[in-house]
């Protein structure tokens, strides 16, 4: 039987470090991401994404050497994003060992580019993350360059778009509900799981697993990531490394 | 040494291929060259990128007969992971092209009914269908243990004899088939934790 994906998010900061933000900011060191993710390895998590948060402000790309050491280690899926711009850096990442790219910035700020992408690597080594954050009058608008910047789109309008330029799947991430611990934001996840064909990833607010479970009951997504979750022991957020067992995974097969 | 020869199509990757190889003490060269399948004990054909870009290097390379040569009179062991799986059926909708025919099935596009609830590609760990006759799934507990699929077009049945086992999405599709040394799956073996590299090492226990 098919359940939804269960996905770690591993930040790393301009450092090199693991970091867990908290609504962009705030950000708190976990330490050498190789370490992060040589623990969640033994997990035997369902898939795994890395993201660079500072390689876009720094025009860097993520450390391929990085990617290297884990593509060595990683028996399951893994993807990776931060500062991808260029064909060659899709390559680059693919070529390590990595089953998909991030890319976020370079899609929405240019949506030709993931058309190209989806037609030369295939939809399926495809993700592209749209960040959205609530305004003033609680309006959602979409964010690039890690929050700094805003693109007048509606979230649903870039699904839509990033759909049609050929991306494989959609992770949405809450600014707003970033580090928070306390759910999604089950109103957006779902307004783009139930606009788009392709898998939606939510991402912002897990603090428990009950949390996802109810995403996965409530909404259209496929899969559920967390930065928090998996790095953090409960809400008062003391550092410690952990992945849900099978049989609690097993759990999801019957909610929908 | 077991020699394993991973076929390029260009533009794809099969580090993690070459890596879970490694880790089962099998040498590996990823080749789209026929002399490396003349030297292979085995053949995978790996499952990244486009239908009819791959069907176009494997003609351009002239591996088409170089491959028939090593599958079907001295008969090497040969896994197709899913885009090399589907390489295997007589044609795909993906490109509109004919395959390498060695198995009596077609690769269709993958369209549920509800879009919305069955999002395509399909994506994510899934439990296949037990059968007891497989090479592949020996000692492998199919029903508790799932495989990781990553794929927009699926096979829905092998119309000859064949030892198959399905997966259901929004609809059953073939998971795996086996006819003598052709072994095709439709998930990742090579990302799908222990039981994945359970398979692939019974693949090269697969008599040659």
């Amino acid at each position: 039987m098919f359940r939804p994906r269960i996905i770690p998010i591993i930040l790393i900061d301009e450092s090199g470090n693991a970091v867990k933000s908290i609504k962009f900011r705030n950000k708190i060191d976990l330490g050498d991401p190789v370490n992060t993710v040589s623990i969640l390895n033994s997990f035997r998590v369902d898939e795994l994404v890395l993201l660079d948060i500072a390689a876009t402000k720094l025009g860097r790309l993520i450390s391929l050497d990085l990617m290297a050491d884990i593509a060595s280690e990683a028996k399951m899926p893994f993807s990776v994003g931060g500062g991808v711009t260029t064909l060659d850096d899709i390559r680059k990442i693919l070529s390590t060992g990595a089953e998909k790219v991030v890319i976020s910035t370079a899609g929405l700020e240019r949506p030709e580019f993931i058309r190209e992408a989806a037609d030369k690597f295939g939809s399926s080594s495809i993700m592209v993350c749209i960040d959205v954050q609530k305004n003033l009058f609680g309006k959602e608008a979409v964010r690039t360059r890690a929050g700094t910047n805003k693109v007048s789109m509606s979230p649903q309008e870039a699904a839509l778009q990033m759909e049609k330029m050929g991306a494989g799947e959609i992770i949405i991430q809450s600014i707003d509900q970033d580090g928070a611990m306390n759910g999604y934001n089950l109103a957006l996840t779902n307004s783009i799981a139930s606009t788009v064909g392709v898998p939606v990833i939510a991402l912002g607010g897990a603090g428990c697993l009950d949390d996802m479970k109810e995403a996965y009951a409530k909404t259209h997504a496929s899969a559920f990531a967390s930065g928090s979750l998996f790095c953090f022991q409960d809400r008062g957020r003391g550092v410690l490394i952990n992945y849900p067992s099978k049989t609690l995974l097993s759990s999801f097969r019957n909610i929908r | 040494m077991k020699n394993v020869t991973i076929i390029d199509y260009g533009n794809g990757n099969a580090n993690s291929i070459k890596i879970a190889l490694a880790g089962l003490g099998a040498a590996s060269v990823y080749s789209s060259k026929a002399i490396d399948i003349a030297k292979a004990d085995y053949i995978i054909l790996p499952g990244v990128g486009h239908h009819g870009t791959a069907m176009g290097a494997l003609h351009d390379n002239n591996l088409i007969m170089a491959l028939k040569e090593a599958v079907f009179i001295q008969r090497k062991p040969v896994l197709g992971i899913c885009l090399g799986m589907q390489l295997m059926t007589q044609f795909s909708e993906e490109s509109q092209l004919t395959g390498l025919g060695w198995i009596q099935a077609e690769t269709r596009k993958i369209v549920p009914g509800n879009q919305i609830q069955f999002k395509v590609p399909h994506v994510g760990w899934n439990t296949i269908t037990s059968e007891p006759s497989s090479v592949l799934l020996q000692g492998i507990p199919t029903a508790d243990e799932p495989f990781y699929f990553c794929h927009g077009f699926a096979i829905n049945a092998v119309t000859e004899p064949a030892v198959t086992s399905m997966v259901q999405y929004d609809k059953p599709y073939v998971a795996l088939f086996e006819r003598g040394n052709i072994y095709g799956v439709q998930f990742h073996p090579e990302k799908s934790q222990e039981c994945g590299l359970k398979l692939i090492q019974n693949f090269l226990s697969a008599g040659a």
